[in-house]
């Protein structure tokens, strides 16, 4: 029976509010390591989360070690995949290479919508 | 090789002018569907290219994929009804070969059509699309591929 599919779309998740990165981040690590098969979207404002240089700077509570770095690290160490929405790319002035490695590809509209509606998945939005 | 306003648009192909898609048989029944110069200068640089996933069915008249560009989102529709059997992950992975090389590199889709002689009667040979195409550009207020 084909994996089941868990879409994580951070959409609204402001990277200047640490606190909001974790929750989701570290539902793509759970949701992979009871293999699922995981994408977690990031668009919008949480498309800066896969420029380079960003996430390593943030944190989910205030004086930790961990940074979101950390988390994203850990989500695709246990199989999540991260996307970087197209439009993003302009919209914070990055190109492929400014990609952090584990965001696995460039993705536009069409494919969440595709992912959606077209297979079989739950999708949660942040 | 017809020139339209700038635009080129190989001989050996056929287009269904409308929708801004040629076609090209490859001699196992099978055809390759791409979009015009003309598309793809409309369009603008494409950032996303989703095709419809291999062994999917399509209608005629419908989305084989969807082309994504700064301003602009829209179906490629194919003419044929049919089957993708192939589709291009290169322009998945770099969407932009669509506005560099749109007869070649920059194909979508290759389709095993059903009814491929009625749709193929529908859709104008290269060498007679200079006029259809010009009549296009004229009533879409298009006017030409700037040059390279």
């Amino acid at each position: 029976m084909a994996s089941k599919k868990l879409v994580i779309v951070m959409a609204n998740t402001d990277p200047r509010h640490g606190e909001e990165l974790g929750a989701p981040i570290f539902q793509a690590s759970v949701a992979a390591a009871m293999e699922y098969d995981v994408e977690v979207i990031c668009t919008a404002a949480s498309g800066r989360l896969m420029k380079k240089g960003v996430a390593e700077k943030l944190h989910v509570k205030e004086g930790s070690p961990k940074t979101v770095y950390d988390f994203i690290k850990d989500a695709h160490e246990a199989g999540a995949k991260f996307y970087c929405c197209s439009p993003n790319l302009d919209l914070f002035d990055m190109t492929k290479d400014d990609l952090i490695p584990e965001c696995d590809g460039i993705v536009g509209g069409a494919h969440l919508i595709e992912e959606v509606m077209e297979t079989d998945c739950r999708v949660m939005t942040y | 090789m017809p020139d339209v306003r700038g635009c080129h648009l190989p001989d050996d192909l056929l287009y269904d002018v409308p929708n801004h898609m040629w076609y090209r048989e490859l001699g196992d029944g099978n055809v390759k569907l791409g979009m015009t110069v003309v598309a793809t200068a409309m369009a603008g640089k494409l950032v996303a290219f989703t095709p419809k996933k291999v062994g999917r069915d399509v209608q005629a008249g419908k989305s084989c994929a969807t082309v994504e560009s700064g301003k602009w989102v829209g179906p490629a529709k194919t003419a044929a009804a049919g089957q993708i059997v192939a589709v291009n992950e290169a322009l998945v992975a770099t969407p932009t070969l669509a506005n560099e090389d749109p007869y070649e590199a920059g194909w979508l889709v290759i389709l095993k059509p059903e009814n491929w002689g009625s749709t193929k009667a529908t859709l104008t040979q290269g060498a007679q699309v200079t006029a259809p195409y010009e009549a296009k550009m004229a009533a879409d207020g298009f006017a030409g591929c700037a040059p390279k």
